[in-house]
């Protein structure tokens, strides 16, 4: 049964709370990820989406709780970002490093030589400016730079944080198809945003954070009632007091 | 933006596909890290050029002035002469490994680091073994310039350069031994304080004025050996002694000493960097 889990669900959190100095910033999250979906971890700025993230992949100690990806903890993974492509601080780059540069650094432990580091820059529309420093860059290029590190490696699984931030209606589409095919071909996706209209647009399945707490964890399909927008079922969610403090 | 990525890319351009990162990998990495940025020829060039030029500053002083403290008459006399980067210097080696690490968190680099590599005492090893090899390279290349002055103004000025004399050499390649320590101890001081303006301000305010303050305070107090224990001082004694080592009064201790006691500094400071290095939290 465990197996069969295990093969559905790529990301299994029980329970993750985080206390920071006695405030309750994630409290008891629970959920799964299904394998060849994507799912859009979604809520206002500050609901506890980037913190539940970076106790998912141990960059944080969790106060309680746990998560696995395919059974395991991300620290236990062997070459994790040749499994896992992660999309974090969409600005975390040293300035003076070129992007292609950049990319090098990350490329021995996902795996990945000098000809895919050419092709992701070229994919991701960077190939000019890659030999440039990342300081010159704007915000829309350093999450274009951003997502070609979390491909690095040729994961199964891509996590991304906010990666609309920055992005021109253009890059949006981009990222969108992008993201689409990318599900389509069999590769699942965790997606965190606070723009729910237009995650409305990209996921599959639905988990709503609010004030550190899940709201709800569904497909989209079923969250939403007739001719209803995300943003809409989101304040019908959290004005019905579901998952506000105790 | 193509779309071309939308495409499933394949593993046929990938390398080696081993179950677990070496160490070996690591170190790799953060060796890629140092040189992908300009920061550590930056660094290497300004420590060569000010250890080579205030070498020749003082020891063309020592040969013109008329009372020049400094002699040139015998291998162990021409020591200090040769251990001005070990006296001065040393600040370049210890300031590259701080940077190691202090990069990363004021870029928030460590995220993505982190999450290459999650076994973090991995990465603070490599990070410590790039901090000593560059150290290594910083101290050879500077010693090495150094020297070479020294010795060429020597010999132009009509003086035995005791180049390949046991007191110079032994004081030459403890240098250099040395400034490869420092690499280490900044690697330390870097997970230890974390930030980087912090880092800087404070290794020249304990470098370059409380430990040449207390130096000389414990000389004054008549026990000039106590600033042997400070980790400067024990460096200068390890390399042969130094023009502060003589102005501390401090000389006649044995290089071994100095060794011991800037290693043991190192150790420690390397167990108390590695754990917080592992702690952190990367909110």
């Amino acid at each position: 049964m465990k197996q069969v889990e295990e093969e559905k669900y790529v990301i299994s959190v029980r329970g993750l709370t985080k206390e920071f100095q006695g405030t309750r910033a994630v409290d008891s999250v629970s959920f799964d990820v299904a394998r060849g979906r994507i799912t859009g971890f979604l809520g206002p700025n500050g609901a506890g989406k980037t913190t539940t993230l970076r106790m998912l992949l141990g960059l944080i100690r969790p106060t309680e709780g746990t998560a696995r990806f395919w059974g395991r903890p991300y620290g236990e993974l062997p070459t994790p970002t040749r499994r896992v492509g992660v999309g974090l601080d969409g600005g975390a780059f040293l300035g003076g490093r070129t992007g292609r540069g950049h990319l090098r650094c990350y490329a021995r432990a996902a795996g990945c030589g000098p000809e895919r580091i050419a092709r992701l820059l070229a994919d991701v529309g960077l190939e000019g400016a890659a030999d440039r420093p990342v300081s010159g860059y704007s915000t829309g290029m350093k999450q274009r730079l951003s997502l070609a590190t979390a491909l690095l490696g040729d994961p199964e699984l891509l996590i991304l944080d906010e990666p609309s931030n920055g992005l021109d209606p253009e890059g949006m589409l981009w990222l969108r198809r992008f993201l689409r095919s990318y599900a389509a071909g069999g590769g699942t996706v965790l997606l965190s945003s606070h723009l729910l209209g237009e995650m409305e647009q990209i996921v599959d399945d639905v988990l709503l954070m609010h004030h550190g707490r899940l709201l709800c964890a569904q497909p989209l399909s079923g969250l939403l009632e007739t001719d209803e927008r995300l943003e809409s079922a989101f304040m019908r969610l959290t004005q019905a007091g579901i998952g506000g403090r105790a | 933006m193509k779309t071309s990525m939308g495409s499933q890319p394949s593993l046929g351009s990938q390398v080696s596909l081993d179950s677990q990162l070496s160490l070996g990998s690591q170190v790799s990495t953060e060796l890629r890290k140092l040189t992908t940025t300009r920061l550590w020829w930056i660094l290497l060039l300004t420590m060569v050029v000010c250890s080579a030029g205030l070498t020749a500053l003082v020891v063309f002083g020592g040969l013109n002035a008329p009372r020049s403290p400094l002699r040139f008459d015998s291998a162990d006399e021409v020591v200090p002469a040769y251990n001005l980067p070990v006296a001065l210097a040393y600040v370049f080696p210890l300031g590259i490994g701080t940077a190691l690490v202090t990069q990363e968190y004021n870029s928030r680099t460590i995220t993505a680091t982190l999450l290459s590599e999650p076994r973090r005492m991995r990465v603070y090893g490599a990070k410590v073994l790039v901090g000593l090899g560059t150290a290594f390279v910083y101290g050879a290349a500077s010693v090495g310039a150094s020297a070479l002055v020294a010795a060429a103004l020597l010999s132009g000025h009509g003086e035995s350069p005791y180049l390949m004399d046991g007191p110079v050499l032994g004081a030459l390649s403890g240098s250099v031994l040395v400034m490869t320590l420092w690499g280490a101890i900044g690697v330390a001081v870097g997970a230890l304080v974390r930030n980087q303006v912090v880092a800087i301000v404070g290794i020249l305010l304990v470098t370059q004025f409380l430990e040449p303050t207390l130096r000389i305070l414990a000389s004054q107090l008549g026990s000039p050996g106590l600033g042997n224990l400070l980790p400067g001082g024990a460096g200068e004694i390890a390399g042969g002694g130094t023009i502060m080592t003589a102005a501390a009064d401090a000389e006649g201790a044995p290089q071994a000493l100095g060794f011991l006691v800037l290693a043991l500094y190192a150790v420690v400071t390397g167990a108390l960097g590695g754990l917080r290095f592992a702690r952190y939290e990367v909110a």
